[in-house]
């Protein structure tokens, strides 16, 4: 199972797509992060989205773009049958870098999330794999 | 990590109160708890536990309504205080 996407944006980015859960069970939020493999946060989203998904609070970090909030979320990537509850960051102005890159980006994913998976990349794409192959 | 003497939300505030209070409290979370326990607070203070992250939630929304005045973190976990973003 993988998630495979040619780079994006000017520079150009690895990305994935990832699904949130709103916090209110009315539905999911589909959205594209870039993969920061030395990010060390899991993820970090504007603090509009984190409130649509937040379940509970967890920590404050205080960080160089300014306090990032962190919350509880469901993240999905339904193609690789990935669904975990995971900290998520509010922090406005690492969106804006993202979009800078491309307006479709809405944030990043950083290490703490990979080590979920396996991950790569070539002349042209990045990959996700989840699962134990047997 | 201290709130500035600015008047914050209560939302906010209630976060700080809770942030300090995981900081303080983490050696004796780290010491008391199982690695990867759920440990939940309301208003600075260890409230629940649980295994499992479901488990911790259902307790604690019989403990306080108000879901801003609760926090969860996990014992054994390097969390970051103060972390360098480099994106950009």
């Amino acid at each position: 199972m993988e998630q495979r996407n040619p780079y994006k944006g000017a520079p150009p980015r690895p990305w994935i797509t990832v699904v949130f859960e709103k916090a209110d069970g009315s539905g999911k939020i589909t959205k594209q992060l870039i993969v920061d493999t030395g990010g060390v946060a899991a993820i970090r989203i504007s603090r509009s989205l984190l409130f649509k998904i937040e379940i509970r609070p967890a920590d404050l970090q205080k960080t160089n773009f300014g306090l990032a909030e962190g919350s509880w979320v469901w993240v999905e990537i339904p193609e690789l049958s990935f669904r975990k509850q995971m900290v998520a960051y509010g922090l406005d102005r690492v969106v804006a870098a993202a979009k800078a890159s491309h307006p479709d980006f809405e944030g990043s994913v950083g290490l703490p999330f990979l080590r979920e998976f396996e991950y790569g990349g070539d002349e042209n794409e990045f990959w996700l794999r989840y699962g134990h192959a047997s | 990590m201290r709130a500035s003497a600015k008047k914050l939300s209560p939302r906010l505030n209630a976060r700080y109160v809770n942030n300090r209070a995981f900081w303080r409290l983490k050696p004796y979370i780290d010491k008391t708890y199982p690695p990867g326990q759920y440990i939940g607070l309301v208003d600075g203070k260890i409230v629940a536990d649980a295994a499992d992250f479901d488990t911790l939630d259902k307790k604690l929304k019989l403990i306080e309504k108000r879901r801003d005045h609760s926090m969860v973190m996990q014992a054994g976990v390097n969390y970051l205080r103060k972390a360098i973003d480099l994106l950009g």
